[in-house]
């Protein structure tokens, strides 16, 4: 889907949905999941319908995702760190103990 | 304790910035606030890394964004303190209880922790965001904004490498259409919704307001030749929708009166900018609707002062003109917030802002023609097609809204109530403007009249642990950038 230009940015390990994933330094999660080819972020409480990023800078909150345990980040404001990880967030949100 | 600034800035984009350095040339001691990591706002945005570091981002965003660096490092040097990463999720006027010499309340959001801050002024710069496109199909994964995918590529030097179809109006169609292409992204199409060429002909005052800047007129024309040497199919559209089961497929519209359809992996869609208003919403100063604009601003005088003595706004946030003028907007609130504390005159003040005031005059004289040229069409502005979703986040449709419309119910408020449109994560900012509209063309009254959904603090996500620790004062959080 999205392909990298020649980038100086060191390379980050993360991981989502259990599986090693690789982002740039200074990447977004978001960015760092689009350029690994992931287009759904999240599905919704209502309907269940699969959804993805639409603005990139924190308005839409389609992006939501579960980042090392804590459900409700928005994907698009949080950067990337080493070992970062990330889920898809199914429906509402769940509190975590 | 907490600590007073002299003013506060909401905002490092280009009116925030501009604003903090003539601020800073009149002795005034200037706070900036702002939600990313670096100075730049969305316009320019990582300018700094990519400027210095990464040709081939640079060579695609081009020389207008690459000059975005010169105001950056203007920034870095004026003496601000610059507060990155940084959430403001209220304005709050406080005179009126208690301390007249600190009359502003600002809530912030910093590494996780939540706290109040104090200012004498303030200019909320909080610039644009880009106007919600309800069409069929618009929220599949797959289909972002136009400004999304040059969001990508100025943060992440990100590029599609799958045939992309950009659909739309407005100058960032033409913008990142040609970024792209310079970067070497694979482009299927370019889709117009809105006809410009025809509006332009309709409107006897779009090409006088076209002159007022030549040189802004000669760089559109070159994005289209752009396109046009590339070889990327563009065509004038309607009835736009979007397929596909899990992520987009395809796209459907009429071209000349013929259905058409088109493989699209990747979709691109943009109907304009509109004011970031939802921090000046709740900080509950006037707002109104621009009907030129079709979008709601603060009420604001020349200088940019509100409703709010001493809150004052600047740049797209206070209406979309464009980074330029932005720029000069936030040169003339900083000259009126440093007379307002007493740093200069009336006259050295008027004196500084004159040629500002001529400059931004002639950027709203061409505002007029791209107001006129690219006026999202009405389907976008107030859709009527059953079922269609406009609340993107509780998934209410435009059937829903008509039914409590049927059933008499008082306006976008209410709405929220019956149908809780407006009250997921987004908290309105996607349909807020729509919802309005839907309202005004069924009540047979104005947008203004109808007004916005009420827009409470905190206006960004605070964890019930951040909001409970705000009774704790703590250590001030260090600003890391400026003297």
């Amino acid at each position: 889907m999205f392909r990298r230009l020649p980038d100086p940015a060191g390379r980050i390990p993360f991981d989502f949905e259990g599986e090693p994933f690789e982002a740039r330094a200074g990447d977004s999660v978001a960015a760092a999941l689009l350029a690994n080819r992931v287009l759904t972020f999240r599905t919704t409480p209502v309907s269940g319908a699969p959804r993805g990023p639409w603005c990139l800078i924190g308005n839409c909150h389609e992006c939501l995702v579960e980042i090392d345990g804590e459900p409700n980040r928005q994907a698009c404001m949080v950067e990337v760190r080493a070992g970062m990880r990330v889920r898809r967030q199914r429906g509402a949100r769940v509190v975590p103990d | 304790m907490s600590e007073v600034v002299e003013l506060a800035i909401v905002g490092a984009g280009p009116a925030g910035m501009s604003a903090a350095v003539a601020a800073r040339e009149q002795g005034v001691e200037v706070l900036v606030l702002d939600e990313q990591a670096a100075p730049g706002g969305q316009i320019y945005r990582n300018v700094e890394a990519v400027a210095s570091g990464r040709p081939g981002a640079a060579h695609a965003l081009g020389e207008d964004y690459r000059a975005g660096a010169a105001l950056v490092r203007a920034f870095r040097r004026c003496g601000a303190r610059h507060m990155p990463s940084t959430a403001v999720w209220e304005i709050g006027a406080v005179a009126r209880r208690q301390d007249a010499s600190a009359p502003f309340e600002l809530g912030i959001l910093r590494s996780g922790s939540a706290k109040f801050m104090r200012a004498r002024c303030v200019i909320a710069a909080t610039g644009a965001q880009e106007r919600a496109v309800p069409i069929p199909g618009a929220t599949l994964p797959g289909v972002m904004s136009v400004g999304a995918a040059q969001t990508l590529l100025k943060s992440s030097g990100l590029v599609p490498d799958a045939p992309a179809v950009i659909a739309g109006s407005g100058p960032l169609v033409y913008v990142v259409a040609s970024q792209l292409l310079r970067a070497g992204a694979p482009l299927r199409a370019v889709l117009f919704t809105a006809a410009p060429a025809a509006r332009i002909r309709r409107r006897p005052r779009a090409l006088p307001a076209a002159l007022a800047m030549p040189g802004a007129l000669r760089k559109g024309l070159a994005w289209r030749r752009e396109m046009a040497r590339a070889g990327v199919e563009t065509l004038d559209v309607a009835n736009l929708a979007l397929d596909g089961v899990d992520r987009v497929e395809s796209v459907c519209f009429t071209h000349r009166e013929r259905s058409r359809s088109m493989p699209a992996p990747l979709v691109l869609l943009h109907e304009g900018v509109v004011p970031s208003v939802h921090l000046t919403l709740a900080a509950q100063i006037e707002h109104a609707w621009d009907e030129r604009q079709h979008a709601f601003r603060p009420a604001r005088d020349q200088w940019g002062n509100t409703s709010e003595p001493g809150l004052l706004v600047a740049g797209d946030g206070a209406g979309i003109l464009g980074a330029e003028a932005a720029m000069v907007a936030g040169r003339v609130a900083a000259l009126e917030a440093a007379h307002r504390l007493g740093k200069i005159d009336s006259r050295r003040r008027d004196a500084l802002a004159r040629p500002h005031h001529a400059s931004l005059a002639r950027h709203w004289r061409f505002r007029e023609f791209l107001d006129i040229a690219f006026e999202p069409d009405e389907t976008v502005l107030r859709p009527s097609r059953p079922g269609l979703v406009v609340c993107r986040c509780e998934e209410v449709d435009v059937s829903e809204i008509d039914r409590v419309l049927a059933h008499g119910c008082l306006g976008p408020n209410q709405a929220k109530a019956f149908t809780r449109c407006g009250m997921g994560p987004c908290q309105g900012r996607m349909c807020g403007t729509i919802v309005s509209e839907i309202f005004a063309k069924r009540r047979r009254t104005g947008v203004g009249e109808v007004g916005h959904y009420r827009i409470r603090p905190p206006v960004k996500p605070l964890t019930v642990g951040e909001l409970a620790a705000l009774g704790d004062t703590g250590p001030e959080p260090a600003a890391t950038e400026g003297a």
